[in-house]
């Protein structure tokens, strides 16, 4: 009874408090929104006119069979072909996110496949594609009319060496018949392609619900999980704050344990924050169009981080001597975790071991599972990273009651 | 029978880093039923002495046992007997008047209709019953004082402790704060009070104890304590805000018909056997060394006498 009263009164001081309001609910709505006009969209990723850098290295018409792939009629509205002269230059563009991918196609493609003789059994050319890691759909899309394209390529070279072979050892048609013969169908394969293509354009659109990197999906949360950070470590300064103004030493002094209100203030805390978390998904999703995802999942991880972030702010509320001491060490852990973790752009871009080394934050895990969710997961691909916040506020958690039951020790029944 | 509800025992407390006891090796019985004052200038080691009877302060030795239950091995329970008054108002200023007493209600254990029936009957002793859905912030220091007050009695505890509750405070609200700890007692409640105003102690107290640098130098009836000075009558001086007391308390000290000078504030403060008859030295000797005596007081044996004579001190120093 006295935990909920404590948690009551938590969750009805902190949404009576109009600066608190503006940093959970105000300062996250409008950040999204700046962050979408000025680098996404305010739903689904339409894909179109993505920039493709292409390389022809090759001489003959293999090479530019491919290159007439991707210039097609059909695949006009969808990519932006450009013929560069290099690798290097087209690697550049890509490095500079001027192309979502350079197609390389090597040099003697056309004459190593259409060369007569047995089956090769090791790989006789490689057409190398370059992606872009900050445009993963748009990438693979190119990766996968170049697969489209080369697998056909395989199937033709496989018939023609296999004709080649039966027909040459039965000596009825001479060589040069059969080299026209081969020719023929590595064209028949290209012709094949291009029908192909269409065909893959067409499951890319029908995927794009499914396994698209939804931008807004990720940094609708994102900012959502930046500004708890603050609004925790608020609550965790309420700790001292509630110390200064003598409410702390009244409640202590009243036959209330002390682990009591410890529990009751982070049951405040936590449920405030869940309840930020919710509304700002909800006002999201009514004014901006925004999905955080499927509900379960996102309620798993909102519960989750919510903890987690807690756990952080009551540690930062009990080792802090002063109020003043607690805002500044929380807000400055908060843009550490914020910058370090991703909170401004797919964790999948940032470096490896900052994706590591940032997992001692609880915006790290949680932005692992939305980014998850924002390219098709569900339940199943949250709950590592729901375990892993889970992990931390025990932690956490139990280092700040250590750390309270010692400051207060005096008081303790 | 014992008759006594708070029993300190040899009470010490020793802040860490400090060479200086705060609290003293106090010893001392609270009956029930009465109005104890603990009387000392700043920094005598009142609050910290309701701190350990609060059960806040871990003492560094000693014992206090409040309706017989120990502050350090039975503080629960200790806990439940008493009210608190803190010296500063410690509520929440985005609760309303009535939403604060609830809250502190349920943290004694409160629920339901009492609690409801309680918080309502407190708001009416206050006055603050037309306030009552106002939040705190939208409140005078006066009104938030006697809400502060009115908390530390939301579950009719048998002991209230009131920490110098009347301190910054205007004197409606401090009037109405003094009737209602006499008004409380009435109804048998037994008060243990805190402060530095030597004439709420008079008013209020059954018995005082005077209290400076941790310990209790004098304990007893106001009659009692001043029959320690006698016959002596105090003599307060008023200065203009440019003159310098502390000069003017060290240059009557000096005279024959002057026992004690103190300073405080721009008011001298003469402990003497016979005010009229010392005011013409005492007047010429200000005149003399160029100070200006705005107004002058005599009153008669007193507690602030008493203190001066026991310590050499005004209380306000």
């Amino acid at each position: 009874m006295k935990i909920l009263n404590v948690a009551w009164k938590e969750i009805l001081t902190t949404y009576r408090d109009r600066a608190a309001l503006i940093t959970m609910l105000v300062a996250p709505f409008a950040l999204t929104l700046v962050m979408l006009f000025a680098f996404g969209n305010s739903g689904t990723v339409v894909l179109e006119n993505i920039p493709v850098a292409i390389v022809n290295q090759d001489g003959g018409e293999l090479g530019q069979a491919l290159v007439d792939v991707f210039e097609s009629d059909e695949l006009a509205d969808l990519l932006e072909p450009s013929l560069v002269g290099t690798a290097t230059e087209a690697k550049a563009l890509v490095d500079e996110d001027k192309a979502a991918a350079a197609v390389i196609i090597p040099a003697e493609l056309t004459s190593i496949i259409t060369t007569g003789g047995p089956p090769a059994t090791d790989a006789l050319a490689t057409i190398e594609v370059y992606q872009n890691p900050g445009r993963t759909l748009s990438a693979q899309i190119i990766a996968g009319i170049t697969d489209q394209f080369a697998g056909n390529i395989v199937a033709g070279y496989t018939s023609g060496h296999l004709l080649w072979e039966t027909l040459t050892a039965s000596g009825s048609i001479p060589t040069d018949e059969l080299q026209i013969q081969i020719e023929s169908l590595v064209n028949a394969s290209i012709s094949n392609t291009i029908i192909t293509v269409n065909a893959t354009e067409q499951n890319i659109s029908q995927a794009q619900s499914s396994s698209d990197f939804n931008w807004a999906q990720y940094m609708g949360p994102s900012m959502a999980i930046l500004f708890l950070m603050f609004s925790v470590a608020r609550g965790g300064r309420i700790l001292l704050v509630e110390q200064d103004q003598g409410t702390l030493s009244r409640m202590l002094a009243s036959p209330t344990r002390p682990s009591h209100i410890l529990i009751g203030k982070v049951l405040g805390i936590v449920s405030a924050s869940i309840l930020q978390m919710l509304i700002l998904m909800v006002a999201m999703r009514l004014l901006m169009n925004v999905s955080w995802g499927p509900f379960g999942p996102v309620l798993a991880i909102i519960v989750a981080v919510s903890l987690a972030a807690t756990a952080w702010g009551i540690l930062i509320g009990t080792r802090a001597r002063t109020v003043a001491q607690a805002g500044n060490l929380g807000t400055a852990i908060s843009l550490i975790f914020a910058a370090a973790s991703g909170n401004f752009y797919p964790r999948s871009t940032l470096p490896e071991f900052l994706q590591k080394a940032s997992l001692i934050s609880p915006n790290a895990w949680a932005l692992d599972a939305f980014e998850s969710l924002a390219q098709g997961g569900g339940m199943q691909d949250v709950l590592i990273p729901v375990i892993g916040l889970l992990v931390m506020t025990l932690i956490l958690g139990s280092i700040a009651v250590l750390s309270f039951r010692r400051r207060y020790a005096s008081a303790q029944a | 029978m014992n008759d006594s509800i708070i029993d300190i025992q040899s009470l010490t407390k020793r802040y860490p880093g400090s060479a200086m006891l705060a609290v003293d090796h106090l010893t001392l019985s609270i009956k029930r039923g009465e109005i104890f004052s603990l009387l000392g200038p700043n920094g005598a080691g009142k609050t910290t002495t309701i701190s350990m009877l609060s059960c806040l302060l871990t003492p560094t030795e000693g014992d206090a046992l409040i309706s017989g239950h120990s502050v350090t091995n039975d503080s629960l329970a200790a806990r439940r007997i008493i009210g608190i008054v803190p010296q500063e108002v410690a509520l929440y200023d985005d609760l309303s008047a009535r939403e604060n007493l609830l809250f502190w209600g349920r943290m004694y254990g409160m629920q339901g209709k009492p609690l409801s029936t309680k918080a309502d009957e407190i708001l009416e002793r206050i006055g603050l019953t037309d306030r009552a859905k106002d939040r705190l912030s939208t409140f005078s220091g006066g009104m938030k004082r006697r809400l502060n007050v009115g908390v530390g009695l939301i579950h009719s505890p048998e002991i209230v402790y009131m920490d110098e509750p009347t301190v910054g405070i205007d004197p409606q609200s401090r009037r109405s704060i003094l009737d209602m700890v006499k008004d409380l007692n009435q109804q048998g409640m037994t008060v243990l009070y805190t402060t530095h105003y030597m004439e709420e102690a008079q008013e209020l107290s059954d018995r005082v104890g005077i209290m400076d640098h941790g310990k209790i130098i004098a304990l007893g009836t106001q009659a009692e304590l001043t029959e320690m000075v006698g016959e002596r009558e105090v003599l307060r001086l008023y200065l203009s805000e440019i003159q310098s007391a502390e000069n003017l308390a060290t240059l009557l000290q000096e005279l024959d018909v002057v026992f004690d000078a103190s300073a405080v504030d721009h008011q001298v403060i003469i402990s003497t056997a016979d005010a009229s008859e010392a005011l013409p030295a005492v007047m010429s000797a200000a005149a003399v060394n160029g100070f200006t005596i705005r107004s002058v007081d005599i009153q008669e044996p007193n507690l602030e006498a008493v203190f001066l004579h026991l310590t050499g001190r005004a209380l306000r120093d």
